[in-house]
């Protein structure tokens, strides 16, 4: 988007200036020595089930700390985001307590408990599609009952290795995105469902959307079930729901397909209702010069004119500043709603500009569109 | 997904509604009463509830080459555009990781979706590596932001940090200030355009004029070391440290103390973002966290996200490649041995069975890949071939003399090719037995893998079972 463009960005002024790694490849700080991963394999696990596995930590394996201490286990951090964790402590007895995370002594394992990190993998997080066997990654952070200052601590790393089984395949879309969608017009999209090759004869029953401003219905589709969505806007903003879809399989299982959408105004300004850039300003700018300098405008609402006309451009104090800019409009190729707007510095601003430009529709006194306009000064200007 | 929750906050606190939040952003004027508040006083109230996160170094989202990863600045709009309740948006500073041409355009969008969209960031802090961008950029980009950074001073006319920006939230006011704690080299002389302040006195400046029942908020550059040790000096105490550690790749589940003050960490590159709710009890400040991984879908084109960050992102993905910034990059550092970079066609001769071995691989195709995934609209639909972070692991010797500067230019080194792990050849190819192979700059293989296949972009990645994919023997001499 040429409206965003700063074009003063010069390849001579922005040479690396700190790029100490070989290639600027993402670098992570080696792990200190510590003791060797515990690993589990949770195998392949049905879609929307649990599983969870007690990792034993052998506190012993990291030597003592100091005569008289002890480590304490301050919590798990595991990569993948359908990972749960907990650490505990499990007494001669059986019994478990839930540590708290605190560096206290209190947390210190008395003699005879045994420290568990117990993971579970939930899958119900996860969108209805099979997995297949992957690794994912954890680590058990101790540290020193006497360090005061955390430097001391110890990751103890943990591999988990599963799978996810789905009983029903979804194509192309396992999650519905509507992107933007218009206040004045309403947006549809359609998945298929079909049991996999090992549940061929699923069924489909009731249709439930956990936003009323969706309307989901299934159809008979070519050897599978079609899912249509529609989606009409609502409030403005993002919005995320779950449509269900009941089956007859074991366990009650339901397909949970997420959606996700913006209900966007008719008149917008994309990306973003702004448009900025840094030029010398004690002259006006070429029409070259000034190429970059754009944003998309949009009327979706087909029942008007698609064009804009400016109905002012003021400065930040709301006083009439359109001698100093020269504002265009041009059409968008295989877009009939959408312009894009150009704005080209005339002068009378040396030092900088903060204001914006009005956009209205021709003929009418409808809806307003407000774009910031923002113009830098080169350093040397 | 949090297990543990403090069991002495009030359930209220987890029953939080989408209050309409009405709140005055005020500027840290440097020169505002001067006489900090010196007792802590409890006000009990509505817990605020912030979104904190920090360290993007420059991931402005997850490059798509591996199933499963996290973050990005679209999903994290998406979800804070869904939540609509968030209080205080928070983010700790070092956007970008370096300063070459590519941060600088990463920097300028990345301070576009934080500060300019519908739900603009209320405190953004300074890093160090931030400040290692050329500072006309730096301050233009942030003109107008809520930027703070406590403990830098600058004589800049548009110096766009201040000591400290404040919300009110539902009556309460909520102070934020972030030490930077540090400067870049570049910026450490006396003839500085900025210059740090020493801890005391920056926490005293940003506390000017605040009442005693002002939340008060630290962002911190720096360890949890660092953290523990600055910490019980500043007083009155914070309420909430914000620890913008390297080393703490995502947030932790639980709240951490010094002493009393509740610590949590941001983690790294927006992976995981972390839900505070944080109240003032007579007991001291109460810190319930939770984390929220922004995981996408793998059949919603680009992972899923907000729209408009996406239509953002795709124009900063065309600029860097109308600018050239791929070719402009190329070639600026120096091969770690000194020699140059000769292409794996060159290894055949001597090593047949090895360069076999290596075009069964997916590093042999690994350019390709690349290829194939510009070319798919429902994985990118933005120009990978010609993006620096893409490309670095798809190629041989990229940003080093002699090594990739294009598909055009230098096609014998597109793919993750022989030199890619054992470094230049050219001196080894005049002189076999004088100039040993190893690997790359003598760095042990897991490191050595992990530049590319790490934590992020590899979150499956097992040494031991990708080199089973990969191995391939010394050939006989």
């Amino acid at each position: 988007m040429g409206g965003m463009r700063f074009v003063s960005f010069t390849g001579a002024l922005l040479l690396c200036a700190a790029c100490g790694d070989p290639a600027a490849m993402p670098t992570v700080q080696p792990a200190p020595p510590g003791p060797r991963h515990l690993e589990y394999d949770y195998g392949v696990i049905p879609h929307r089930e649990a599983r969870a596995h007690d990792f034993v930590l052998d506190l012993a394996a990291l030597g003592p700390v100091t005569p008289g201490s002890g480590w304490i286990p301050l919590h798990v951090q595991l990569d993948c985001s359908c990972g749960r964790a907990q650490l505990l402590l499990r007494g001669r007895d059986g019994s478990e307590r839930v540590l708290d995370g605190r560096p206290v002594a209190a947390n210190v394992p008395a003699p005879g408990d045994t420290v568990i990190a117990r993971v579970v993998i939930d899958t119900a997080t996860r969108e209805a599609m099979d997995l297949p066997k992957t690794a994912s990654h954890g680590t058990v952070v101790l540290q020193p009952v006497d360090d005061r200052t955390g430097a001391r601590r110890v990751r103890w790393p943990l591999l988990l290795r599963f799978g996810i089984d789905a009983p029903v395949d979804l194509r192309p879309f396992a999650a519905l995105d509507f992107g933007r969608v218009p206040t004045c017009s309403t947006a549809e999209v359609a998945t298929s469902l079909r049991g996999d090759a090992n549940h061929p004869g699923v069924t489909f029953g009731r249709v439930v959307a956990s936003d009323p401003q969706l309307e989901a219905v299934l159809e008979p589709g070519d050897g599978s079930t079609l899912l249509r969505v529609r989606c009409h806007p609502g409030e403005l903003g993002n919005h995320r729901a779950v449509v269900t879809v009941e089956t007859d399989l074991p366990g009650d299982y339901v397909v949970q397909v997420p959606v996700t959408w913006k209900v966007v105004p008719d008149l917008e300004a994309t990306p973003m209702a702004k448009v900025s850039f840094r030029a010398d300003l004690r002259r006006e700018q070429t029409v070259d010069e000034a190429s970059g300098q754009f944003v998309l405008v949009t009327d979706h609402d087909a029942s008007r004119p698609a064009e804009f006309v400016v109905r002012a451009l003021v400065d930040a104090a709301d006083h009439d500043a359109t001698a100093g800019f020269a504002i265009t409009f041009e059409p968008v190729p295989g877009q009939p709603r959408q312009q894009r707007l150009h704005v080209r510095y005339l002068g009378g601003h040396p030092d900088g500009f903060r204001g914006r430009i009005v956009l209205g529709k021709p003929g009418v006194d409808g809806p307003t569109l407000s774009i910031d306009l923002v113009a830098f000064p080169t350093r040397d200007s | 997904m949090m297990l543990l929750r403090p069991v002495a906050l009030p359930v209220l606190w987890l029953l939080l509604t989408a209050t309409t939040t009405l709140f005055t952003q005020c500027t840290g004027d440097s020169t505002a009463a001067a006489s900090p508040p010196t007792a802590t006083v409890a006000a009990i109230g509505e817990p605020i509830r912030l979104l904190i996160s920090g360290s993007m170094l420059g991931r402005l989202e997850p490059c798509g080459c591996a199933s499963g990863q996290l973050g990005g600045l679209a999903r994290r709009m998406q979800h804070i555009g869904e939540r609509r309740s968030y209080d205080v948006l928070l983010e700790g500073g070092d956007l970008v990781d370096t300063a070459t041409e590519l941060d600088v355009l990463k920097f300028y969008t990345a301070v576009q979706v934080l500060t300019g969209m519908q739900h603009p960031y209320d405190a953004l802090g300074v890093g160090p590596k931030d400040l290692e961008l050329p500072l006309d950029e730096f301050s233009a980009f942030l003109a107008g932001a809520q930027v703070t950074a406590g403990d830098l001073e600058s004589r800049r006319e548009d110096w766009p940090a201040r000591p400290f920006v404040e919300k009110d939230v539902r009556g309460q006011k909520v102070r934020i200030t972030s030490f930077t704690l540090s400067l870049p080299a570049a910026l450490q002389g006396d003839d500085s355009p900025v210059r740090l302040l020493p801890p005391k006195a920056a926490w005293q400046r940003a506390l000017a004029g605040a009442a005693d029942a002002t939340l008060r908020i630290l962002m911190l550059q720096g360890t949890d070391t660092t953290a523990r040790n600055l910490v019980p000096t500043l007083s009155p105490p914070p309420d909430l440290v914000v620890c913008c550690d390297a080393g703490q790749l995502e947030p932790a589940s639980q709240v951490e103390h010094i002493g009393k003050v509740p610590m949590v960490f941001a983690g790294i590159r927006g992976r995981v973002l972390l839900e505070a709710s944080l109240l003032r009890t007579p007991d001291g400040s109460q810190v319930v966290v939770d984390l929220v991984p922004l995981a996408g879908s793998k059949t919603v084109p680009g992972g899923g996200g907000d729209p408009d960050v996406k239509a953002l992102l795709l124009a900063h993905r065309d600029q860097v490649k109308q600018d050239r910034i791929l070719e402009h990059m190329a070639r600026k550092l120096p091969t770690p041995n000194g020699a140059a970079y000769v292409g794996s066609e060159n290894c055949k001769t001597c090593h047949p069975t090895a360069y076999e071995a290596w075009t069964r691989t997916p590093h042999f195709r690994a350019w390709d890949t690349l290829v194939k995934a510009e070319a798919d609209p429902t994985r990118y639909g933005w120009p990978v071939t010609h993006y620096p972070d893409c490309v670095g692991c798809h190629v041989v010797g990229y940003r080093e003399e002699t090594g990739f500067v294009s598909a055009e230019e230098t096609p014998q080194l597109a793919g993750v090719g022989c030199e890619r792990c054992h470094g230049p050849g050219s001196s080894h190819l005049q002189n076999p037995a004088g100039n040993k192979m190893g690997l790359h700059a003598g760095t042990p293989a897991s490191v050595l893998c992990i530049q590319c296949h790490d934590f992020e972009q590899s979150p499956d990645f097992v040494y031991s079972d990708r080199w089973a994919k990969i191995q391939h023997g010394l050939e006989p001499k």
